[in-house]
């Protein structure tokens, strides 16, 4: 009986810690994959913009791209 | 009767000094309006957040015999709120400062918010003017074109630079808008890449009483080396930063 009850325990705080780890891992993915789709996200409106106007300068494109990136940033972070 | 010479001579000083000295503090304002240049048969791109804040933007090129400044004439506050905005502005060009006495040339851009100077070569284009002439507002203008290629570090790409531009040499003033200038008349028109259209709409011969050319005060002037090396730098920081 003993041995059913230790068992069980540990077979809780086993699933218990695969769960929260599992929900860690999620975290991370989503803030990965958040600055991966801003990161491309700002590239492809760039490039959308070099298509419209041309070839932007060093200066204008950096500027271009900061912008968008951190345009795409704010939005998606409710806080 | 001595005096009376002296007198008259320097009159005559005066009044034939008088005309050169106001010429060179003569203002005139020319404003341009910018526009994506549309080729024939190309489809007009319509409802494009950029494009939309492009075509509100106007500018103001102010000179006298030495010296130009070309700059836009909306509001700060405008400029700082809207991101579309401030990108359209970036393209279409922000400041430009030129002094044909002093051989300066700058360009204003900005990092992280931070406004720069930045040191432009002097005779930053070399021009071939062609005999390919049209009729702007009453003026014949020439036709110059120029090419130029810019290395970005970011990118580790070479891209190429192409202006064409109309000036007008009955205007005997060498400036233009978005720096295009070192031409012997007044650029009235242009293209950026066949893409950028820009053109004066308005020619304000004495526009003294409102505007100073000066070269800005107060503010860290770079080369474009020393910019590049900067921006790309903070670029990448803020790129890198993930949170």
């Amino acid at each position: 009986m003993k041995k059913f009850i230790f068992s069980a325990i540990a077979m809780i705080a086993f699933v218990g810690s695969s769960m929260a780890s599992d929900v860690a891992d999620k975290d991370v993915e989503l803030v990965s994959n958040d600055y991966k789709s801003c990161i491309q996200e700002a590239i492809f409106k760039v490039n959308e913009d070099e298509i419209m106007f041309g070839c932007l300068t060093p200066t204008q494109y950096e500027f271009a791209l900061q912008s968008y990136y951190r345009k795409c940033k704010s939005t998606n972070n409710p806080c | 009767m001595k005096y009376l010479k002296i007198k008259i001579i320097s009159f005559f000083i005066l009044f034939y000094l008088q005309p050169v000295v106001a010429q060179n503090n003569y203002v005139t304002c020319v404003t341009y309006k910018v526009d994506r240049y549309t080729a024939i048969g190309e489809k007009d791109i319509q409802n494009n957040e950029i494009l939309n804040a492009f075509r509100t933007l106007e500018y103001q090129l102010a000179y006298n015999k030495t010296k130009s400044i070309y700059q836009p004439v909306q509001k700060l506050s405008e400029v700082e709120t809207d991101v579309h905005y401030k990108i359209a502005q970036m393209i279409a060009g922000s400041f430009f400062y030129k002094d044909t006495e002093t051989k300066e040339k700058f360009e204003q851009s900005e990092i992280d918010n931070e406004p720069f100077l930045v040191i432009k070569n002097f005779d930053e284009y070399n021009w071939e003017i062609s005999k390919e002439t049209k009729i702007i507002d009453g003026y014949e203008c020439y036709k110059a074109t120029c090419n130029k290629e810019i290395f970005s570090e970011l990118r580790n790409l070479t891209t190429k630079f192409t202006p064409t531009v109309w000036f007008a040499p009955a205007i005997p003033a060498p400036f233009g808008p978005y720096g295009l200038d070192g031409l012997p008349g007044l650029v009235l028109e242009g293209t950026l890449n066949g893409k950028i259209y820009f053109y004066a709409t308005k020619i304000n011969v004495n526009c003294e009483s409102k505007l100073k050319l000066e070269k800005p005060a107060k503010i860290k002037y770079l080369t474009e080396k020393e910019f590049s090396e900067i921006s790309v730098k903070k670029t990448r920081d803020n790129l890198n930063q993930r949170q």
